[in-house]
């Protein structure tokens, strides 16, 4: 006879295997009501901590995400004043060939005059744009360098605003200019609005080689504002990129967060059905034994 | 030989018999009581007498009760026992302390920090948005309730402790005096017979008892009572008197208790047990909040640096974001900006209006980067890396108080196993005595009849 076997030692071990079983089906109901391998830092202490990092980084670039939508929102705002400027500049530039060209008479140059003075002040009012940043209320100037409640031109067409072009953080150390202020893309190599006025003044006083003077001025507006559309455009595509390299991350953590915690739910509702039946097992088998043991 | 020689012999048998099943009886009786060695009669033939070169028997003689233990095993037991209680201890202890640093999935200091960075990085999107600055501010504050919670939970946890060692201590000091109190009894009672079982079942319980709570040695003295030493050398009880274990605030270390026994401070030799337990996550629940401490401070000093740079929207700098106590940052963190146009997003002043200009947002941006910066541990290691390093750290302490806890458990079964093998009492096998005894019994029964018989016989003739 190898070990002698007590009654105190049937009891333990039934008691035993039945909270062996019972913690393992505890824990992997647990795990089914969470969906979760990992419940806590001491479930897996290393894949915890890289479980954490990668949600937090997850935290980081959805904010960057937030922080581009905002960019490209008030780019594509600067997008339509400016699109809407050149436009302008081009009609503009029409009317200063026809009044350049010396067949018209001074009534409709006056009537030209007229025209150029409209552009002059649907300009004046782009480059006044406003904006909501997206949010409810607060509108601000497009154009105004930082000072975003000061109008980037006064009736006058000077310049309020400041040189500020504020900037945004668009992925994890890479932040981005954003910012136009209008004394880049109205006064930067000439000053639209004064261009215009002169115009208006060249063509209401029917002094046809000032006219042509200014043909030059005009053409050089309109590279001037269509260097900021290509900015606009470049900035845009970088955003994009951007953005999509971001999803492409998020896509990646999210996998990696998944893969890290997730539990296989068949797998462990199997084991579930496993453990339970080693459960009853054990009930069944203990009563079996004692039954036969007391015989009685 | 007599006739009531026979009669004499037919005695001891039923005695014997009797007496067996006495022992059975208790057996039986203690099947369930844990402290309780099986025992044995033990039988020896009574004086045979030799007349004329033939040897008569005189019966049987009742020895004894033997009380089947074994005494190196206890000691074994007891060890076991020290670790099983010290690391179950430490398990409960920093699933605690995990919920405490990691309440949850969706709730976190981790969370918190990124959301305050986040709300930065809002700011330096709209930096005169009220609506803005105001999330600023409610983050910030946010954070510091964060902080505050979890540094009061730890303090709490350690003061826990004091509680904890208080009982502990009353529970010691009992189990040493009963001890002490069985082997007065134990010396008391020397002398020809039986050892008295139930006092030294009693005494092992009690041993048993009390290695939960520390380590302790067992030193067997003239083979009746023992002498216990805790903390490898420290006498706890010698002989008939139990030392008491004494508890001492430590002014040095919040006030934390230490353990002296007659005066000698015996904290730091103490390596096993609930005592054990209690000192060791006591120290690593001090050492987090250390972590933590410096990680509000860094966050406080760091972000009070960049923001003191700044101008708020109605021209003020130099304004400290958070404000806190020296000796416990994480749990007197604030906030100290209360006006949300205090918060400095910008960097510059305009020098006509002497107010910046609404749309500056660098100083905002030089915030939100903070929580790239590496901060701590030379440069190496941001604030939330900081963080998610102290969840692993408390992360490791729980994984291996658990293991080692199994582990422990594991030998501790097979211990007990071993102990109830010799120990136990077994049932299946008291029913066998049963029968013995019982057949017995009858035996001597039928045999006293026929003495009886032949006596009466005897009688008849004369």
């Amino acid at each position: 006879m190898g070990i002698r076997i007590s009654s105190p030692m049937l009891y333990e071990a039934a008691t035993r295997g039945l909270f062996q079983n019972l913690k393992r089906v505890y824990e992997v109901q647990e795990a089914l009501a969470t969906q979760k391998k990992i419940q806590r830092p001491g479930d897996d202490p290393a894949v915890f901590r890289r479980i954490e990092t990668s949600k937090g980084t997850k935290r980081a670039v959805e904010q960057y995400r937030r922080n581009i939508s905002f960019a490209q929102d008030y780019l594509a705002e600067a997008e339509t004043s400016v699109r809407g400027v050149s436009n302008l500049l081009a009609r503009a530039r029409e009317l200063a060939v026809q009044g350049a060209n010396g067949t018209l008479d001074a009534q409709s140059l006056t009537g030209l005059a007229s025209e150029v003075g409209s552009i002059r002040e649907q300009v004046l009012s782009l480059a006044n744009a406003q904006w909501t940043g997206g949010r409810e209320t607060g509108s601000r100037y497009l154009f105004s360098g930082y000072r975003t409640e000061t109008a980037a031109f006064s009736q006058d067409g000077v310049y309020q605003g400041d040189n500020g072009a504020f900037s945004i953080d668009v992925a994890p150390g890479e932040r981005m200019t954003i910012g136009l202020p209008g004394s880049s893309v109205f006064q930067d190599d000439v000053d639209i609005l004064a261009v215009l006025d002169e115009l208006r003044q060249g063509l209401e006083s029917a002094d046809r080689d000032r006219i042509s003077g200014l043909l030059d001025d005009l053409d050089r507006s309109i590279l001037q504002v269509s260097r900021a559309q290509a900015e606009i455009g470049a900035r845009m595509n970088r955003l994009d990129q951007t953005y999509s390299r971001l999803e492409d991350n998020l896509s990646y953590l999210e996998n990696f967060v998944s893969s890290a915690e997730d539990l296989d739910i068949i797998e462990a509702s199997s084991r579930l059905t496993k453990y339970q039946s080693a459960l009853q097992a054990t009930i069944l088998a203990a009563r079996s034994i004692f039954d036969t043991m007391l015989g009685h | 030989m007599s006739v009531v020689h026979l009669l004499n012999i037919g005695r001891s048998a039923l005695m014997a018999a009797q007496f067996g099943l006495e022992v059975t009886g208790n057996n039986i009786a203690n099947v369930n009581n844990p402290a309780y060695s099986r025992q044995r009669v033990q039988l020896s033939s009574a004086v045979v007498v030799n007349l004329g070169g033939i040897p008569y028997g005189t019966g049987v003689d009742i020895q004894g009760v033997q009380r089947i233990h074994d005494a190196f095993l206890g000691f074994q037991l007891y060890a076991s026992n020290s670790g099983v209680s010290d690391y179950q201890l430490r398990e409960q202890t920093y699933l605690r302390v995990q919920s405490i640093l990691y309440p949850s999935d969706e709730n976190h200091l981790g969370q918190v920090l990124d959301e305050f960075f986040n709300a930065w990085q809002d700011l330096a999107g709209n930096p005169s948005g009220p609506a803005e600055r105001q999330v600023v501010l409610s983050k910030g504050e946010q954070l510091a309730s964060s902080f505050h919670l979890v540094a009061r939970s730890l303090q709490d946890e350690m003061r826990y402790s004091n509680s904890l060692l208080e009982g502990y201590q009353k529970e010691i000091n009992n189990l040493t005096s009963q001890i002490a109190e069985i082997n007065r009894e134990l010396s008391r009672q020397t002398g020809p017979g039986s050892p008295p079982n139930d006092l030294l079942d009693q005494r092992d319980a009690l041993l048993k008892e009390l290695s939960g709570y520390l380590d302790i040695t067992v030193i067997e003295q003239d083979g009746i009572t023992v002498n216990v030493l805790a903390a490898g050398s420290q006498p706890l009880v010698e002989g008939t008197t139990a030392r008491t274990l004494e508890l001492e605030a430590d002014p040095q270390d919040n006030g934390y208790y230490r353990l002296l026994v007659q005066g000698r401070d015996i904290t730091e030799r103490i390596g096993s047990g609930k005592v054990k337990a209690v000192l060791e996550t006591r120290s690593r629940i001090a050492a987090y909040s250390e972590d933590l401490d410096r990680l509000a401070s860094t966050l406080a000093e760091a972000v009070n640096q960049t923001h003191g740079t700044g101008y708020g929207l109605d021209g003020s700098t130099g304004r400290p974001f958070f404000s806190f106590e020296g000796d416990h940052p994480a749990l007197t963190l604030q906030v100290a900006i209360t006006d949300p146009n205090q918060i400095a997003a910008a960097q510059e002043l305009d020098p006509d209006t002497l107010l910046p200009a609404p749309g500056d947002n660098r100083n905002a941006l030089a915030l939100a980067a903070l929580r790239d910066t590496g901060l701590l541990d030379g440069g190496t290691t941001t604030l939330s890396g900081y963080y998610q390093g102290l969840l692993q750290e408390a992360g490791s302490d729980a994984q291996e108080a658990s293991r080692t806890a199994d582990a422990k458990e594991v030998l501790a079964t097979s211990l007990q196993n071993y102990r109830d093998g010799v120990s136990g009492v077994s049932l299946e096998e008291e029913e066998i005595s049963l029968m013995k005894f019982q057949h017995a019994y009858q035996a001597a029964a039928s045999y006293l009849t026929v003495v009886n018989d032949v006596m009466a016989e005897l009688f008849n003739l004369v």
